[in-house]
């Protein structure tokens, strides 16, 4: 655990150190409350409310979706890449290290940094943007935030680990980090809540972990889901931790067979 | 001279195509991952529609159109520069632009023009058969005028383009790990799809000027549309040579005060 808790560090004096890509994190994860708003703002000329939100829950959802993905966003598939490419990942395979905890730490080094610059953003711009949000009054369904934080945190992690040790059998992992961007800005809500989109879309995505990496939180911080909802997308939450975990074990345990590396 | 730089650029060109020969499984793959991207774009255009007739006076077909001329400017843009560009912050941290730098050419068009991306030509392609196909189901109608215009200003966008990602990716000579910023300004630009009218006075002046993704697609499509005026037209192409001019510039004064990482 201690050492684990080294790499940690390590990470978070590595944010201190780039300072430039911190920053450049920052404005990806604020772009949206930014912008996104205005085009619902156009949407919403015409309407007062769409599944079940009305203009100032929409700008709410937009305000604390930075907040709540700097919590469970994950990027560790970049440092697997370039790792697996760069024969980098040799270091692992004779190392005293489990390499899925030590980019699980090295990722979590990044993230107080991280969310403190955007806590930062969010209450110098609070004043601003306070009478076109929609603040709830705090229920006691806010203490299964931190349950759902942890899972989607993890998960959302498990799907970076896996995006980024495709690595092992493709020769370049551009089309499949583009092809995880596509997917998760269009099932994790960020474009729009989920419930604006088909039921049976809906329905599929029940079975999926993709509300729980930022729907779900968010949709507890405004209240808008119910206690039976959260707890069942909790279970499929497990099931698909479990999943994870075994996708995860499974190629690495293959990847790293194939493992071939020319140097000194 | 420029004969030397055309069969220099003829070379890339075969290198590009042998490199997708080599890596078809990486290029299928990536066409795949394309398709499901443009499908998602599409969809989402659907999900707003569905809750609206129009956005700030534009409907579903000149949305739709909007999102096709977006991806055609970006296609070509990731065919000819992107995985050139992108690659530069890796160069002057691995000290590998010194090897650009000695070479009895441009470095410049070296790190601009070096790896031209075959796949994003079939995307292209792919897009063309879709903006035909849009046209013929939405009749669009339009000049051959306001059609030439707007060819023309979908070169603008892609030297637009060329010029903002040069100037983002030139920072690297000052913080160095900044490889990232190409996932930024692929998100930023994402919003290009979208009606210039949408956004607050601010932010319009800022999509035409110091975050210029209005070009992309707003202003070919407005101008085909018969919604941009002449003198909009003409601010194009006068900022796309103004922003050209100064990252030509920005390279310059970086290279200058670049001190190798290699040994």
């Amino acid at each position: 655990m201690k050492k684990y808790l080294t790499i940690f560090k390590i990470g978070f004096q590595d944010a201190v150190a780039y300072r430039g890509k911190l920053l450049i994190y920052v404005l990806q994860n604020m772009l949206w409350i930014v912008i996104l708003p205005f085009v619902w703002f156009a949407i919403y000329k015409q309407n007062t409310t769409i599944a079940e939100f009305d203009v100032k829950m929409m700008m709410s959802y937009f305000y604390f979706m930075p907040l709540v993905e700097i919590i469970t966003v994950s990027y560790i598939y970049d440092a697997v890449h370039s790792e697996i490419k760069n024969g980098g990942i040799a270091r692992f395979l004779v190392k005293p290290l489990n390499y899925v905890l030590y980019c699980f730490s090295e990722e979590c080094g990044w993230k107080p940094l991280r969310g403190f610059f955007i806590i930062a953003v969010m209450l110098a711009i609070f004043p601003l943007v306070q009478p076109f949000l929609a603040i709830p009054t705090p229920s006691l369904r806010l203490l299964l935030l931190p349950v759902v934080f942890i899972l989607g945190i993890i998960l959302f992690f498990q799907i970076a680990m896996i995006v980024g040790l495709v690595s092992f059998w493709t020769t370049q992992g551009s089309w499949i980090k583009h092809f995880w961007w596509v997917l998760s800005t269009f099932t994790m809500g960020y474009l729009a809540p989920i419930t604006f989109y088909p039921e049976y879309i809906q329905k599929i995505f029940g079975f999926t972990p993709f509300p729980l990496l930022l729907q779900t939180p968010l949709r507890i911080l405004l209240d808008t889901i119910s206690t039976a909802q959260v707890e069942r997308e909790l279970v499929v939450g497990l099931v698909w931790f479990g999943i994870f975990f075994l996708i995860i074990r499974l190629m690495w345990k293959r990847g790293s067979r194939r493992v071939d590396i020319v140097g000194m | 001279m420029i004969k030397k730089y055309l069969r220099v650029y003829k070379i890339f060109w075969e290198n590009g195509f042998s490199y997708e020969a080599q890596y078809r499984g990486d290029t299928w793959l990536k066409l795949f991952s394309n398709l499901f991207w443009i499908a998602m774009i599409f969809i989402t255009i659907e999900v707003i529609f569905s809750q609206t007739s129009s956005i700030v006076g534009w409907n579903k077909e000149q949305v739709y159109l909007m999102a096709v001329i977006w991806i055609i400017a970006d296609e070509l843009f990731v065919t000819l520069f992107l995985g050139s560009l992108s690659n530069i912050p890796l160069l002057i941290i691995n000290g590998e632009l010194d090897l650009y730098l000695v070479k009895p050419i441009s470095s410049l068009f070296l790190v601009s023009a070096m790896k031209i991306l075959i796949r994003g030509l079939y995307r292209f392609l792919t897009q063309l058969i879709v903006f035909g196909w849009l046209v013929w189901q939405f009749d669009f109608a339009v000049s051959i005028w306001h059609i030439l215009i707007t060819v023309l200003l979908v070169v603008v966008a892609v030297w637009v383009d060329y010029s903002r990602v040069l100037i983002a990716n030139i920072f690297s000579f000052w913080f160095a790990r900044i490889d990232n910023v190409n996932d930024l300004i692929g998100s930023a630009s994402s919003l290009g799809r979208y009606p210039l009218s949408i956004w607050p006075k601010t932010l319009k002046i800022i999509f035409l000027t110091i975050v210029p993704i209005a070009f992309s697609s707003f202003i070919p499509v407005a101008t085909l549309t018969g919604r941009w005026p002449w003198y909009g037209v003409l601010y194009a192409f006068l900022f796309a040579g103004l922003l050209f001019w100064l990252a030509v510039k920005f390279w310059n004064f970086a290279i200058k005060r670049y001190s190798s990482a290699s040994s």
